[in-house]
């Protein structure tokens, strides 16, 4: 089966667009497709467990594969224990892994 | 004639204007790291990307020099990305979409770069294990 690798680079604090993506990664996985999703960028914003959004608290209790960009959080002065829990701090090597692993890899 | 997986990746964003350059640059590296060769078709503002002619600045207002300053251009990230393939026996080839050079006038590019059109995509993703659309917003 193929598995989806979303990178979301936006943050629904200014693209609301990044809600619908949340949406349909959480489709995805519920629909049975297995779904990561590396936040980079202003999307790792919406990571720090301070943060309140709807979409993306629905994101969080889903089963899809939450990573954060750690040379992102590392600019925005977002340590990794104040990640939401689940959220695990990676770098882009995993987008590498993915696309050699053949995964449908998304850029948001 | 490497034997490696191949990755294609298609960019459009200009130098010196949005975080996704240096987010796809450090892709790049990675892909390479994780023993990739790499194909880039490069369009709109990304053509600049190679443009030789870039020229690193001091900063007047901070009182430091062109060296204190080490201002990054993009032709230098490419250069060294071809290096580091050479260096790990991987392929690392760039195409310029050529209508956009002439739009943008950058027809000078770094060694290695070359010029193409749409369909250097379309035969790079087709000969690729997997292919990345970074788009701009």
């Amino acid at each position: 089966m193929k598995r989806y690798f979303i990178i979301q680079s936006q943050s629904p604090f200014n693209d609301p667009a990044a809600e619908q993506h949340y949406a349909l990664a959480k489709d995805l996985v519920d629909s049975g497709v297995p779904v990561r999703m590396l936040l980079v960028q202003h999307g790792t914003t919406v990571a720090h467990q301070g943060t309140q959004n709807s979409a993306f608290q629905q994101l969080l209790s889903s089963d899809v594969e939450l990573y954060a960009d750690r040379f992102a959080l590392h600019e925005r002065q977002i340590q990794e224990e104040e990640l939401h829990p689940g959220i695990v701090a990676a770098d882009l090597d995993l987008v590498a892994e993915a696309l050699l692993a053949g995964d449908k890899v998304i850029w948001h | 004639m490497s034997t490696a997986q191949t990755l294609t990746f298609a960019f459009m964003d200009p130098p010196f204007e949005s975080e996704r350059t240096t987010t796809f640059f450090r892709l790049l590296e990675a892909s390479l790291e994780a023993g990739a060769n790499i194909k880039v078709f490069a369009y709109e503002g990304a053509v600049a990307l190679a443009f030789s002619k870039q020229q690193a600045h001091g900063n007047s207002v901070h009182g430091r020099g062109v060296d204190e300053e080490a201002h990054p251009l993009s032709r230098q990230w490419i250069a060294a990305l071809q290096q580091k393939a050479k260096e790990r026996g991987l392929t690392f080839d760039w195409i310029n979409c050529g209508l956009c050079v002439d739009e943008r006038g950058v027809n000078e590019v770094i060694s290695g770069c070359g010029r193409g059109s749409p369909a250097d995509l379309w035969k790079f993703a087709s000969a690729a294990d997997n292919t990345l659309v970074i788009g701009t917003r």
